[in-house]
């Protein structure tokens, strides 16, 4: 489904959504050319948490997480201080150059395979230049904009943007294999992963 | 502090464009003290969130955002001089924490979007234990504590899609001190013992009616 501003259609089945005009926020579903259809947006959350929002679709059938995503990843080695009127205000992250990719999350690992150029940026390379992160290394997780940032306890300031995936739905994925894992490291249940991750303990 | 001119001109497009996406009504502007340092704890539906705070308070607000809104060369000039302070949400920022007790002391309003980021859907989210923490520290120290209702703003501009004009109001309400309902000793056990319960008074003060008319399917 590929959509644009407040409205998005199916090429296959010629399904529309639109986002609705009156009070209160719904969206306007037609399947093909019947007739247009109201929902409230709180109605339709609760229904797809109901069949298993966002981690229905990525938990497969051994019961292990899995989603994959085209993203850009970026690292951030530096912070720089924001000064005004002589007095130092705080500071910023700056981060490098984006590379283009996937992001796989499988289970308690996630995974960054960088698009080659030796490919023409149509696959995805292996070996040596992947990047993998065990969640168990994780530090703090948020998500911002169209991208998730996390820390891990190397150090490590890393943003991965999504074009065509959610946000949202990555930071679900991750805080619920996040929770499986401090769960079965008995660590305790986790309260918060911003600004670090902090558990009931 | 006398706002800069990016300060006022700014304040001054919100209260024009703002409105543009619905009626705006403010309630209960008196709870805001005419002078001295205060904390301002709204809840977070929109990206507008902070024009509508400061276009409507009668005071300057220094709002706490987060650092990687800083990052552009274009952001790091104009923010500071619209009020802005950087936090970096990925770690325990002391400089933000500095930087917004040094603006209480110095008789500033101060505000701190207490889930730390926009609401996906509308509802209100867990607040951030280190603003908790703040809030708890500005009550034992006699800073009003405000909170500060916002409702419409999620409609017009969702996290998730553009803005659109709405039919209702918007409205902004400043609800009364925290510190009128729960006093905090200043040592730091018992600060740390009243945060439960400043989270429930909290929680109680920002949420209700957030979102017009959803309860209607």
């Amino acid at each position: 489904m590929r959509g644009k501003g407040g409205r998005a259609k199916c090429s296959a089945c010629h399904s529309e959504i639109a986002r609705g005009a009156r009070q209160p926020l719904h969206l306007r579903i037609r399947a093909g050319q019947a007739p247009w259809a109201e929902i409230a947006i709180s109605t339709l959350v609760s229904r797809m948490e109901e069949h298993g929002g966002a981690l229905g679709a990525a938990v497969r059938n051994n019961g292990i997480l899995e989603w994959r995503a085209a993203a850009t990843l970026k690292f951030s080695q530096v912070e720089h201080p924001i000064r005004w009127q002589d007095r130092l205000l705080g500071f910023f992250e700056h981060f490098g150059p984006g590379l283009p990719g996937k992001l796989l999350l499988v289970g308690s690992y996630i995974r960054f395979e960088p698009t080659t150029a030796a490919n023409g940026g149509g696959g995805t390379g292996g070996g040596t230049s992947d990047w993998s992160w065990d969640l168990r290394d994780f530090r703090s997780l948020q998500s911002a904009s169209d991208s998730i940032q996390f820390t891990t306890h190397r150090g490590d300031l890393v943003q991965v943007a999504f074009k065509d995936d959610s946000p949202r739905r990555w930071e679900i994925l991750l805080k619920h294999a996040l929770q499986e894992v401090w769960h079965r490291e008995g660590k305790g249940e986790i309260l918060e992963v911003q600004t670090r991750i902090r558990t009931g303990r | 502090m006398k706002p800069h001119w990016l300060y006022r001109m700014g304040r001054r497009v919100a209260r024009v464009t703002l409105p543009a996406l619905g009626s705006v009504e403010v309630r209960n502007l008196e709870a805001l003290p005419p002078e001295g340092g205060c904390l301002l704890l709204p809840n977070h539906q929109s990206a507008l969130d902070p024009f509508l705070v400061q276009g409507w308070s009668p005071r300057p607000v220094r709002s706490m955002a987060k650092s990687t809104q800083f990052t552009s060369a274009r952001m790091k000039w104009a923010l500071p001089r619209l009020g802005a302070f950087p936090v970096r949400r990925y770690r325990t920022d002391a400089q933000s924490v500095r930087m917004s007790l040094r603006l209480l002391r110095e008789g500033e309003m101060v505000c701190i979007y207490p889930e730390g980021e926009r609401s996906w859907d509308g509802d209100l989210s867990g607040f951030r234990n280190g603003t908790l923490r703040l809030a708890a520290f500005a009550i034992s120290r006699g800073f009003p504590v405000i909170p500060v209702r916002i409702s419409g703003m999620y409609d017009a501009w969702p996290r998730w899609g553009p803005p659109r004009r709405v039919g209702f109001p918007i409205v902004l309400e400043f609800r009364s001190a925290l510190n009128t309902e729960m006093s905090i000793p200043m040592d730091r056990e018992a600060r740390d013992r009243a945060i439960p319960e400043l989270e429930i008074l909290l929680r109680r003060e920002l949420s209700g009616d957030q979102r017009p008319g959803r309860e209607v399917s």
